[in-house]
């Protein structure tokens, strides 16, 4: 399976041969393209060739590309590379309210009990145990919105009173960077296993074309805002370190039914058992993952 | 984790050249690196990527008269190796990180 996440920020000249990603710069480096998940361009100054693309798109590898920021602004997706696209479809649109509901309780409920637990970590455990109380008390399909009643608390006191979403500090770009990390990455992993990710079980956007991937990203949020809240001050500029560092989530280890996998490992899990949730309609197939601490997954 | 795949493959007859070439590509197709003439290595990311490249290497041995062998090393085994001639590749030194900055 797929586990590499390679970033490009320098000048780089990247091409195939022989079904390995060539990149070309001072020294030449190549890397199978079968064992490639995302590939980020992220400096002004590569070329690349259409090979490359389409062989990106058949291994379903994400491609990311950033605008003059470096922050990510565009994606490459695969289209219709899977057996039954249209088999998934008609499930997808066949869904039930009640059943997208539930999902959407479950999501909800597990993205709040990390919040409580992100905060837990910043050793601010009294705070964590209201959070856990918001959680149970989330229902089918969150009727009540405890989920925006949640976040207000949770950023308040993550990052102070004075926190918004809205304003344009180092602590919102950071967190939009990472925010769109992970989008991407759940976004690849809904396509491998068939769906459009436009047809979401809450997120309903006319406009977004990852509604999909809107809603199974919320459980992973609070990897994202933990890792800011110990890495990013306030005073501090918008750097390649931080940058480095929310790339680095993507290996970290979190917990799903127990079991300790990495998150770029987890995520495909986690759409394997969406299918089977689907399937059978209980949503107590779902795997979400569980913030336990930050670590960087290990493989022997 | 590495694949290394060590090979004496004879050349003298056409058809055994081809067998040859037809086995370098695969190798080369499949992801592994030259690191000198005859010896070639693949990373994999755990046991479950050895066996599948295991697989694919049993699928496509030549049939010649030849040898073949692999061997299956960690990391920390083959950052250990000693050079006493010539130099590390740029390619080597790429391990099998999950993120990795170009």
């Amino acid at each position: 399976m797929a586990y590499r996440h390679i970033i490009i920020r320098n000048p780089a000249k990247l091409s195939v041969k022989n079904h390995q990603l060539v990149i070309k710069q001072e020294e030449t480096v190549q890397i199978p393209i079968e064992d490639v998940c995302t590939l980020t361009i992220e400096d002004p100054a590569i070329t690349l060739t259409g090979v490359l693309l389409s062989e990106c798109a058949a291994h379903h590898v994400e491609v990311i590309v950033c605008d003059q920021k470096r922050t990510p602004s565009a994606l490459l997706q695969p289209f219709h590379q899977h057996s039954r696209q249209k088999a998934v479809l008609d499930m997808q649109v066949g869904l039930s309210k009640p059943f997208k509901k539930r999902v959407w309780q479950k999501i909800v409920r597990t993205k709040i009990e990390n919040q409580a637990r992100c905060l837990d970590l910043m050793f601010q455990s009294d705070k964590a145990n209201l959070l856990y109380s918001i959680s149970r008390q989330v229902e089918s399909g969150d009727r009540s919105n405890r989920e925006a009643y949640a976040a207000k608390y949770y950023f308040n006191q993550l990052f102070g009173g004075e926190f918004t979403r809205r304003r344009e500090d180092v602590h919102n770009i950071s967190l939009n960077y990472g925010y769109s990390l992970i989008r991407s990455l759940v976004a690849r992993a809904l396509v491998r296993y068939g769906y459009t990710p436009s047809l979401g079980v809450f997120h309903d956007s006319q406009t977004n074309a990852f509604n999909l991937a809107d809603d199974f990203m919320e459980p992973l949020r609070p990897f994202v805002d933990l890792t800011v809240a110990m890495y990013v001050d306030k005073e501090e500029e918008w750097s390649r370190d931080i940058k480095e560092k929310l790339f680095n989530i993507l290996s970290y280890s979190a917990f799903w039914k127990g079991e300790k996998q990495s998150i770029t490992n987890g995520v495909d899990l986690m759409m394997k058992s969406y299918v089977a949730t689907c399937r059978n309609g209980d949503v107590s197939m779902l795997v979400l993952p569980e913030l336990r601490a930050l670590e960087q997954h290990v493989y022997e | 984790m590495r694949i290394m795949v060590f090979f004496d493959l004879p050349v003298v007859l056409k058809r055994d050249r081809k067998a040859y070439t037809k086995f370098r590509k695969f190798l080369l197709n499949d992801g592994y690196v030259m690191m000198q003439y005859s010896v070639y290595y693949r990373v994999c990311n755990g046991e479950e990527a050895v066996q599948k490249h295991m697989r694919r290497l049993r699928e496509n041995v030549p049939p010649v008269n030849g040898a073949i062998r692999t061997l299956k090393i960690t990391e920390r085994q083959f950052e250990k190796m000693d050079i006493l001639l010539g130099v590390e590749t740029p390619v080597e030194k790429v391990g099998s990180n999950i993120t990795d900055f170009f």
